[in-house]
């Protein structure tokens, strides 16, 4: 009899088991996100609108598949810089915490207004906080026309990793 | 065993799981005491569901269908997890009823056991509402006028009616409201009722234990082993059979968005179908008695029985013939759509649009594979042309036959009776002579015509002799051949039947067959949709 009792416990376990991975493993594949290509190209308008050595805050708008919706929106903006026909950008997020730096043209420095990290004009660290200078992005030029890929960056590190 | 020992100490979780485990059988185990246990874990796999189900669900009229669309087309094994969660709706309303059918069988419902059975009732009728607002949430064509017919019918009733309809929509009519509240009563409201009326019915039924069956004798056996292994066995038996109607039906329908403007023959999911059937054939003056009247006595009469105490033949022969007037009621309603013409075509039609909405949403997210292309091109067919086109077998005839379409055999026989009832009999568009020139020459002709689709595999030589035909012959004198003017109704030949062509066609008929052309404007097709339709009406080409 008590035999009889354990196979029973046993079978009603390994069902009851059977049963919980039914669920979990759907569940886990359901909820797991997948990593899209976070690089997305933005048309920044043709070359010879843009200041010579002066930065422009340009916003970066994207064709965004979001789960079950499209939208146009503003996924953030960079600093765009021209010197001559050679042109980059240089993303406003601060690489601290995310901040959006400010370009000071008395000064001719980047600032962030949060904890007042500094960049020069060509982006690299010149004080404050920051772990390192700001994110340049990927920039050419197509039949004159500025064509951007955006992408964004881990904040709050030394080294460069995408998100 | 040490860490379970010290969990023991400060919980004293033994005495739980023996007390729950150690519950008495009288008369020993038996298969039809399984119900009851089936229901539990139903409950606990529309929660599970539902909740993975919530985190892709968005509640707004914008949103509430593609997010549906999103978990039963993209979302990994999102399908599975919605066709679960509807299965186990369909499960539960099935097991409830053997449950109740056993309760009553075994006298359950008797004293000192009203309040047990009366609980159980209500949860029923809570079943009822889960279904019902569950129905409307991803706001397809189905969802909503199911649940139109549900609202008009609660506003007709009356005194509270007209304000317990506005409540319920959160307006006059439906809208964002009628979503966030219809979803916050299936998530929120409903869950948390159902919940502590659950833990009430089990703690009421394990106050009073198991109603001994007459031939029960001394016998005596614990809930454990015996019983848990036969619950445990339906329940792997009743996710087994959920599992293979969902893997069959790939999740759950979801159909076109709802659009309040178009004509969609409303069904209620099955569990209705027995009321559904009620106000079809009750006159108008009595639709109201039936819809509220009916659930509402047939509720009182369940509610009364432990009151009136019949002897327990007479309980069994009610309950039989209450069940059974209902499940007659659905059958009837079954077989009566099944023999009903118009409603099959407009079913046809409305799965139709649902697959073009499904794919077109998909070609949103991801292009699709040249299989899908094609069921998008079929869908489309179905759905737009069929009404008038008959296509391999489908359709209604009052405009061209698309079999063969602009095939070389398409074309022959064609020019031999243009108003033959195939070709533009059944249409407004007359007046082309059928032609008689040699067989040769019609071969050739009929090449040339052929090669303004598409060249490939054409034959040079009697192209060339079908255009010297067509220039010096009659065609010429009503039929361009540039592919740019128009020709005052008279089709332009140059490019006939190549994607280009049917593109124009299907923005505006007119350009092709002039103002005698009774077809719509199919100019809200989608970019992949058009392609789609396109592609496959080229495909005729080749039969």
């Amino acid at each position: 009899m008590a035999e009889r009792r354990s196979v029973l416990g046993v079978l009603i376990g390994a069902a009851t088991a059977g049963l919980a991975l039914v669920y979990a493993i759907p569940a886990a594949m359901y909820l797991r996100v997948r990593r899209t290509d976070a690089a997305l190209e933005t048309d920044l308008g043709p070359l010879e609108a843009l200041p010579e050595r002066k930065p422009v805050r340009v916003p970066v708008l994207a064709e965004r598949g979001d789960a079950w919706s499209r939208t146009r929106e503003a996924m953030g903006s960079v600093f765009v810089v021209r010197s001559g026909n050679d042109v980059r950008a240089l993303d406003s997020a601060c690489p601290h915490t995310g901040c959006s730096v400010d370009w000071d043209g008395q000064e001719g420095a980047f600032r962030c207004p949060c904890h007042r990290s500094t960049f020069s004009l060509d982006g690299a660290r010149t004080g404050g906080p920051a772990q390192r200078g700001l994110d340049a992005q990927d920039v050419t030029v197509k039949g004159g026309r500025v064509i951007l890929r955006y992408r964004r960056y881990r904040s709050g590190r030394a080294d460069r990793v995408p998100v | 065993m040490k860490l379970l020992d010290w969990l023991e100490v400060r919980t004293g979780y033994r005495a739980l799981v023996r007390a729950a485990l150690d519950e008495d059988i009288p008369g020993g185990a038996r298969a039809r005491y399984v119900f009851g246990s089936v229901l539990v874990f139903l409950v606990v796999n529309q929660a599970v569901t539902g909740i993975l189900l919530a985190t892709g669900y968005a509640p707004s009229v914008h949103d509430a269908w593609a997010s549906v669309a999103y978990t039963q087309e993209v979302a990994p094994l999102g399908w599975l997890v919605r066709g679960l969660h509807a299965s186990g709706a369909s499960a539960a309303f099935l097991v409830v009823v053997l449950h109740l059918l056993q309760v009553v069988w075994a006298g359950a419902y008797r004293k000192p056991r009203e309040v047990t059975w009366w609980v159980g009732l209500f949860l029923l009728a809570l079943l009822f509402a889960f279904g019902l607002t569950g129905y409307l949430l991803p706001w397809d064509q189905r969802g909503y006028f199911a649940t139109q017919v549900a609202t008009n019918l609660a506003g007709a009733a009356p005194l509270v009616g007209p304000s317990l309809q506005r409540l319920a929509q959160g307006g006059t009519q439906y809208g964002n409201l009628t979503l966030t509240r219809f979803y916050a009563l299936h998530v929120l409201v409903l869950p948390a009722i159902i919940g502590l009326l659950i833990a009430g019915h089990v703690a009421l039924f394990r106050r009073h234990g198991i109603t001994p069956p007459p031939d029960a004798g001394s016998v005596t056996a614990r809930f454990y082993p015996a019983q848990l292994a036969l619950d445990t066995l339906a329940v792997v038996v009743c996710l087994a059979a959920m599992l293979i109607l969902v893997v069959r039906d790939h999740g759950a329908p979801l159909s076109a968005p709802a659009d309040p403007a178009s004509a969609y023959e409303a069904r209620p999911e099955w569990y209705f179908l027995p009321l559904f059937e009620l106000l079809r054939h009750l006159p108008g003056s009595l639709e109201l008695v039936g819809a509220l009247g009916a659930p509402l006595v047939a509720g009182a009469v369940l509610f009364a029985l432990p009151l009136l105490d019949p002897s327990r033949r007479t309980a069994r022969m009610l309950v039989v013939a209450l069940v059974g007037v209902t499940v007659l009621l659905g059958v009837a309603a079954v077989l009566e759509d099944r023999s009903d013409e118009a409603y099959q075509r407009g079913r046809t039609r409305a799965e139709a649009e649902a697959r073009v909405a499904r794919l077109s949403f998909r070609a949103t997210t991801a292009s699709l594979s040249a299989a899908q292309t094609r069921e998008l091109g079929d869908a489309l067919v179905d759905a737009r042309c069929a009404g008038c086109h008959v296509l391999g077998g489908r359709g209604q005839a009052h405009a061209p036959d698309l079999d063969g379409w602009a095939s070389r055999a398409w074309i022959d026989a064609f020019l031999l009776a243009p108003d033959a009832p195939r070709f533009f009999g059944r249409t407004l568009i007359h007046g082309m002579k059928p032609v008689t020139a040699s067989v040769e020459d019609r071969r050739n002709l009929v090449e040339w015509i052929y090669a303004q689709g598409g060249s490939d595999g054409t034959d040079a030589a009697r192209v060339q002799a079908g255009e010297r035909l067509f220039d010096a012959g009659s065609c010429a004198e009503c039929h361009e051949r540039d592919g740019t003017s128009e020709g005052h109704g008279i089709p332009n030949l140059g490019g006939h039947a190549g994607a280009a062509w049917i593109e124009t066609l299907l923005a505006d008929p007119a350009t092709h067959f002039g103002k005698k052309n009774g077809m719509p404007k199919f100019d809200t097709l989608s970019l992949p949709e058009r392609a789609a339709l396109v592609e496959r009406l080229r495909e005729e080409r080749f039969r």
